[in-house]
């Protein structure tokens, strides 16, 4: 017996002088379980600490925890550390559906700080996926980025192809009756027309935006400019009239054709506007629908 | 033990994403809903405010009302920022020495074309423009 | 021999409860702090060293990146604070050089030159102080004392603050009151003169123009509004070229100083 107590003595010793490596284990689990905890219950930052000093002290799984990270930043509005996170879960895995997981949030970050063309440079490297969910999410973020590009042709198919996804068939009707308002918007408010209008007779573009206290602005200036040349002309000479009043003239010329067609502009981006929170709407109603029908 | 503990933690952290994705994919899809809202117009009613006289408030009407009537019909000529209108009203409101305020508006006036150098100037990121703020 | 086995039980699960807490004490969080740091995760950074702080009050690294930290985020009366916990007092001309550094730094970051070089001057243990005490005399805009503290000293001096000594001694400023008399004989000479040729021809074509329509206009037809609204703008225009061009000369000399200036902040701010 006394052999088997020198022996167990040795072992404690032994362990007593490398703790670090063999004493973390359970303790970073408990850990990551309480950080998942203050996850689940929206405790970001605390929840954001407590993984990253798993991390630090060695927890096995730097991908799961860096990507749960990235998350606590996104949730954070913290973007520019959700992305750093992001790349480093995408880097330091091997699971292509953590490497999936990793460029949808980096590109949804992308996404909310208007970066749509890294966002889908991002996505685009995420061809063929096999699981559903990261069909729909993809389809989804590149939607959005098209969109934000003003490529509603791709958005259209994508955010068709994200309907698809949830097996919802009325949703994809309800996009397209959205996209041919945009589109009916974008023929009808046409920013080029406008202009044109107004170059022609000043205040006319802005009747077209219909907005015609614009309108009345407009010509009134416009003919307060022509009044004041022709009374200047009369009272000295042709010459310094054009001088003095051309130079306003022509600034205020073109600026009320300006102003038309950022009328014009405007009342498109209302319309998009609208049309992509109503997009919204569908898939969110899609998305409700399928994970009710799942359970 | 311990590899059991950790491979079920590890299936814990697995199986929440799984659970979480069941129950909804687009999750966060309400962060979207002021992405592409437009942009509002300008409110230069701030800089019109805290009139200490009638000078400086007729002066504030007259500001308004050019931004509102006129300034809004004129292409986007000015070279600074602040623009040389909201310059001149900063001026009249928050110079100290009255005697300079009409040759700083005209000096800065003058100073406002299209070959204004950008050697002599701070260059504004957001809008592109020359930095000239009344302290400077 | 029951009692034994249980003992030892007993003392196997006891180790093992005691490595368990070993996350959280004093050591780990400094490392866990760096690493936060490093990676400018600041916000998460700041709890853990304070929370290594107060397990042992006296930690000075700790507080070091404490102060380091409230420095970054541009947090000063933090900083200090932070100092005068670690030292227990607020005695400036005490501060070991490790702080010293960063206290400059954090002065200078605040734009506060003639603190920063009162503290050059009384803080016994900067070191590399000569340089310190040269950059802060540079920030001052102070070209002619820095010429002669270079040269009243024999030790080692940054190649880049002796530079930007000699170019603030060899500057050449414009005078205010030339541009201005420039300006008021013939305008718009006075902008050429500090540099701005553009807009002196400008100036001179607005208020020329100006002057002629109105003078023509009183010759022609004296009872008309027009001439005086041109004459107005022409006084105007006149007057304030006269004093623009005279803060064209303070402006020009100011962004001239400004470069140096930028140039030494950046020689202190830099990390090394």
């Amino acid at each position: 017996m006394n052999w088997l107590i020198k022996h167990v003595l040795i072992f404690l010793l032994i362990t007593n002088f490398f703790p670090v490596k063999y004493s973390y284990g359970q303790n970073l689990n408990e850990l990551v379980l309480f950080s998942n905890v203050q996850y689940e219950h929206g405790n970001f930052e605390l929840a954001a600490n407590e993984y990253n000093r798993a991390l630090f002290f060695g927890y096995k799984f730097e991908d799961r925890l860096s990507l749960k990270i990235a998350n606590c930043y996104f949730n954070l509005n913290k973007l520019e550390l959700s992305e750093q996170f992001y790349d480093r879960a995408y880097f330091s895995t091997n699971s292509d559906s953590i490497k999936t997981e990793a460029v949808l949030g980096k590109s949804f970050s992308l996404i909310l700080g208007k970066k749509f063309i890294l966002a889908l440079t991002e996505l685009m490297n995420l061809d063929t996926l096999s699981i559903n969910n990261q069909f729909i999410k993809l389809n989804f973020l590149k939607g959005i980025a098209y969109f934000g590009l003003h490529q509603d042709k791709f958005a259209e198919a994508c955010f068709f192809r994200c309907v698809k996804g949830f097996t919802d068939r009325e949703g994809k009707v309800e996009i397209g009756e959205d996209f041919v308002r945009i589109r009916k918007a974008e023929r009808r408010f046409n920013p080029a027309i406008a202009w044109r209008l107004s170059l022609i007779l000043p205040g006319s573009g802005q009747v077209y935006s219909g907005n015609y206290m614009e309108a009345a602005n407009s010509s009134l200036l416009m003919a307060g400019f022509a009044y004041l040349t022709v009374n200047i002309a009369i009272e000295y000479t042709f010459v310094e009239a054009l001088v003095v009043a051309s130079s306003f003239f022509q600034r205020y010329f073109v600026g009320g054709a300006n102003m038309a067609e950022k009328l014009t502009l405007e009342r498109q981006n209302k319309e998009r506007n609208n049309s992509f929170l109503s997009i919204m709407k569908i898939l969110e109603a899609a998305d409700t629908k399928n994970s009710s029908n799942s359970n | 033990m311990k590899v059991f503990l950790t491979l079920l933690i590890a299936l814990f952290l697995f199986i929440g994403e799984a659970l979480n994705s069941q129950a909804q994919i687009l999750v966060n899809i309400h962060r979207l809903d002021t992405l592409f809202e437009p942009e509002k117009r300008p409110d230069y009613r701030a800089f019109a405010r805290g009139s200490k006289n009638e000078i400086e408030s007729t002066f504030s009407t007259m500001f308004l009302f050019y931004k509102k009537f006129i300034s809004s019909q004129d292409i986007d000529a000015c070279v600074f920022e602040p623009s040389c209108s909201v310059y001149a009203i900063e001026c009249i409101h928050h110079e100290k020495n009255k005697m300079v305020v009409f040759m700083k508006i005209s000096d800065r006036l003058m100073r406002c074309h299209g070959l204004a150098s950008p050697k002599s100037y701070k260059i504004d990121k957001k809008t592109g423009k020359y930095l000239d703020a009344i302290e400077d | 021999m029951l009692l034994k086995t249980k003992l030892l039980l007993i003392l196997i699960l006891a180790s093992l409860d005691l490595f368990s807490q070993d996350l959280y004490n004093h050591e780990n969080s400094v490392q866990f702090g760096i690493y936060l740091y490093n990676s400018n995760q600041y916000d998460l950074a700041v709890r853990e060293f304070e929370r290594s702080v107060f397990l042992k009050p006296g930690d000075q690294a700790s507080y070091l990146y404490l102060f380091k930290i409230y420095r970054r985020l541009n947090a000063f009366d933090k900083a200090i604070d932070c100092y005068s916990r670690f030292s227990g007092n607020l005695r400036l001309e005490e501060m070991n050089w490790e702080f010293g550094s960063e206290y400059l730094k954090l002065l200078v970051q605040k734009n506060k030159f003639q603190d920063a070089e009162n503290f050059a001057n009384n803080n016994l243990s900067l070191k590399d102080a000569d340089n310190y005490k040269l950059s802060t005399i540079l920030l001052l805009k102070d070209w002619k004392r820095a010429e002669i503290f270079r040269r009243g000293i024999n030790s080692n001096i940054s190649k880049l603050l002796s530079d930007i000594t000699g170019e603030g001694v060899a500057f050449k400023r414009k005078s205010p009151a030339l541009a201005a008399l420039f300006s008021a004989i013939i305008p718009g000479s006075g902008k050429a003169y500090c540099g701005r040729w553009k807009d002196g021809i400008i100036a001179f074509i607005m208020t020329s123009s100006t002057a002629l329509i109105s003078v023509r206009g009183f010759n022609k037809n004296s009872g008309s509004i027009y001439p005086w609204i041109m004459g107005s703008f022409a006084v105007a225009y006149y007057s304030g070229n006269i004093y623009g061009s005279s803060q064209s000369a303070i402006k020009y000399n100011k962004m001239q100083e400004d470069e140096l200036v930028d140039k030494t902040r950046a020689y202190i701010l830099t990390d090394n």
